[in-house]
């Protein structure tokens, strides 16, 4: 469940917002620069509202006139980034493992499930090579497992499938829908490719300037 | 383009200069560092008395100055604190005479302003807990081990700190942290207040003799030796004598 | 392939070849200095070994203090916003203009037994002396060095993208695991090559040294005190000890290699 309804500061000014997302995957699309990427961050924890109140799963994580913000790293979010941020010192099954071990998983438990999942997702051949030296398709689904793995209360895509070849989108898209109706959780989609969000989501949110 | 004959005037200014000096001679003099005041006094009166001369002195320890001529560097006049460093280049063939003694020095003990330590004598240093002595090898360091000797003394070498010459030496114990030092009288005697001095009597003290001589291959001997005279004259010896020096 | 900025005039190639001969003579002089025949007893005499023991070890210490103390002013300088910054900039800087004997004195000032600000009260109520110890060697050299794995610190954290740190978060990477897990893995190349010019630094450290912690052979004489000490009773000696820490010195630039030039090689 995610509840916002308040001002999302992009760039240098303030867009009001009303959004609420039950247990469904909700697309957000818009053009580049729009400002879609920073609700995702809001959300996330990693930029603070403007004014008003958002709430995951019924808890009030970030409410301006109270005071009141949760930190991104207590909030239980998967997030896929717009440039994958995989960390770069890291190999893939240990990128993807990340968010586990963040909950306390041991590490060799840890990488056994991100090896399944990585291999869920086609990528089990590239499991232990360095992020950097995979391609642009391997690290997104690599970012892909990473945002899923850890069970979260939400899960925000932030064009997700931009840098899959076009022969597999329909099998990685149908492996993320599957996921999330599996975790049963709120999921946003931000993409600028009107038709993808078609696929995926279950509801489209116009987010045009 | 103005930067051009700007540079060309500033560095044509001091040759210009230097040819009206040409016809000053001028005199290097490698000096004893215990030596760095008396000389400088000396220096200028004797250039008052001697128009035509300009001296220009280098003042290390005399062990390092010995090296240093035996390495062939140029230098006139040779002043050391002890007559050894004058055995060593004239058996190395750096110096053709026997030095002339022109003065003498004796150690003394200096403390903090205050003597906090209420150190009285030289058997009382082993109550510090570091001191300050010349090294080991240079005419101070020599001297100072005498005079431990002396007063049967045995300082461990883990609490004594080594100057590399007698003003580095003395310097411990007025700017740093060492309790005591011993260095010459006349040392003591420049520092001033930064340090309070306690005597250390005749008989358990040294007598270091200072020599002066003509350092062999110097081109301008005869300036040289006039510049010894100098030092050796009454008016040389008034101003060693006020700097705390004892006559030879 | 031969592009305008590649082609290198003949003029800038001979001033290079000075600049190399101009390096390279001292080093080629020193080695012609060397006794061969005696270098291993030079380099076991008491003195020497003595010498080699407090350099090292305090070089290290002094390293992990310049640690310590550097990477927190390293982080403030490179992430927080507070006034007084310029200020801050300019002091962790000061130990690299200042003339290390300068340093030395400063040093005794502030941490000096007898009318140091800090060091005066530290002996009266504790007894405690800085100066002339080991102590005093390490704070001595990590003065020294302090500015070098600051510099080498913050650049590094500068130029590590915060998207890093940010994604780390979202997994519920609290503070310290970000830090542990994500920013010092980032940090390695700037961390090392920081660390090995302030152990070099702190190594090659005199001035403040003598100053400060004084000529105490077997406690605080490090191996640049020796030398200059050698050089007068024990020449062969002193040549025998430089050239070991030249061999030092040109090993631990060959370890760093281009990392700290910031190029690839």
């Amino acid at each position: 469940m995610i509840s916002l309804h308040g001002t999302v500061e992009v760039g240098s000014f303030s867009r009001g917002l009303s959004i609420d997302v039950g247990s469904e995957i909700v697309g957000m699309f818009g053009a580049n620069g729009s400002g879609k990427t920073s609700v995702l961050r809001t959300i996330a924890g990693l930029c603070p509202l403007g004014e008003g109140e958002l709430e995951i799963d019924g808890v009030t994580v970030d409410a301006p006139a109270k005071h009141l913000f949760v930190q991104p790293e207590l909030r239980n979010i998967g997030m896929v980034f717009q440039d994958h941020s995989l960390f770069p010192f890291m190999t893939a099954v240990d990128n993807a493992a990340f968010p586990l071990q963040m909950r306390g998983m041991k590490r060799v438990a840890a990488r056994k499930l991100a090896a399944e999942m990585l291999e869920q997702f086609g990528v089990a051949n590239v499991a232990l090579q360095m992020a950097p030296t995979l391609s642009g398709g391997q690290s997104q689904r690599v970012a892909i497992v990473r945002a899923l793995i850890g069970s979260p209360s939400a899960v925000l895509l932030d064009e997700p499938l931009s840098a899959i070849d076009e022969e597999s989108r329909e099998s990685v898209r149908n492996q993320i829908r599957e996921h999330l109706v599996r975790l049963g959780v709120s999921a946003i989609v931000v993409s600028h490719d009107r038709a993808e969000l078609d696929h995926l989501c279950t509801r489209i949110e116009n987010y045009t300037r | 383009m103005v930067v051009l004959p700007i540079f060309v005037a500033a560095v044509a200014t001091p040759v210009h200069a230097e040819r009206i000096e040409a016809k000053k001679t001028t005199v290097t003099v490698s000096a004893a560092a215990s030596l760095v005041n008396v000389y400088t006094e000396i220096g200028k009166q004797f250039e008052k008395a001697n128009p035509s001369i300009k001296v220009r002195f280098n003042f290390a320890s005399s062990s390092s100055l010995v090296s240093q001529i035996q390495s062939g560097a140029p230098t006139d006049v040779f002043a050391a604190a002890d007559l050894t460093s004058f055995d060593k280049l004239l058996a190395t063939g750096n110096v053709v005479k026997s030095p002339k003694v022109f003065a003498r020095n004796s150690m003394q003990l200096v403390v903090k302003p205050g003597n906090p330590l209420g150190i009285t004598t030289v058997a009382d240093l082993s109550k510090s807990s570091v001191i300050s002595l010349c090294a080991k090898t240079v005419p101070c360091g020599i001297y100072a081990a005498t005079v431990l000797s002396r007063y049967g003394v045995v300082i461990a070498e883990s609490k004594i700190t080594r100057g590399v010459d007698a003003t580095a030496t003395l310097n411990a114990v007025s700017t740093g942290d060492a309790d005591a030092a011993i260095v010459y009288a006349t040392d003591a005697l420049s520092a001033k207040k930064s340090v309070a001095t306690i005597s250390i009597p005749a008989g358990k003290n040294v007598k270091a003799m200072y020599g002066i001589g003509v350092v062999r291959g110097s081109k301008n001997s005869k300036q040289a030796e006039s510049f010894i005279a100098f030092v050796l004259s009454p008016a040389g010896q008034k101003v060693l004598i006020a700097f705390g020096f004892l006559a030879p | 392939m031969n592009s305008v900025s590649s082609r290198t005039p003949r003029f800038v190639r001979i001033g290079a070849l000075l600049g190399v001969v101009f390096l390279a003579l001292p080093v080629v002089g020193l080695l012609k200095r060397v006794a061969w025949s005696t270098l291993c007893r030079q380099l076991t005499d008491v003195a020497t070994r003595d010498a080699l023991r407090i350099s090292l070890y305090a070089s290290v210490c002094a390293t992990v203090l310049a640690l310590v103390l550097g990477l927190p002013l390293a982080w403030c300088l490179a992430r927080m916003q507070f006034s007084g910054r310029r200020f801050v900039r300019a002091l962790v800087l000061l130990p690299m203009v200042l003339p290390p004997v300068v340093g030395g004195v400063a040093l005794l000032g502030a941490y000096g037994k007898s009318n140091g600000l800090l060091g005066g009260l530290l002996n009266s109520l504790f007894g405690i002396q800085l100066t002339y110890s080991l102590w005093g060697v390490i704070i001595a050299e990590a003065f020294v060095a302090l500015p070098f794995l600051v510099l080498s610190l913050e650049g590094g954290l500068r130029s590590i993208d915060v998207k890093y740190e940010e994604s780390a978060a979202v997994m519920g990477a609290t503070d310290i695991t970000r830090f542990m897990r994500v920013t010092l893995p980032l940090l390695k190349p700037s961390l090392v090559a920081g660390l090995m010019l302030a152990w070099a630094r702190a190594l090659g450290e005199f001035g403040a040294t003598i100053t400060f912690a004084g000529n105490i052979q077997g406690r605080t004489q490090t191996a640049p005190l020796a030398v200059y000490t050698m050089l007068e009773s024990n020449p062969e000696g002193a040549y025998a000890l430089s050239f070991l820490l030249v061999a030092v010195s040109v090993g631990l630039l060959v370890g760093l290699r281009d990392r700290w030039i910031g190029g690839s090689s």
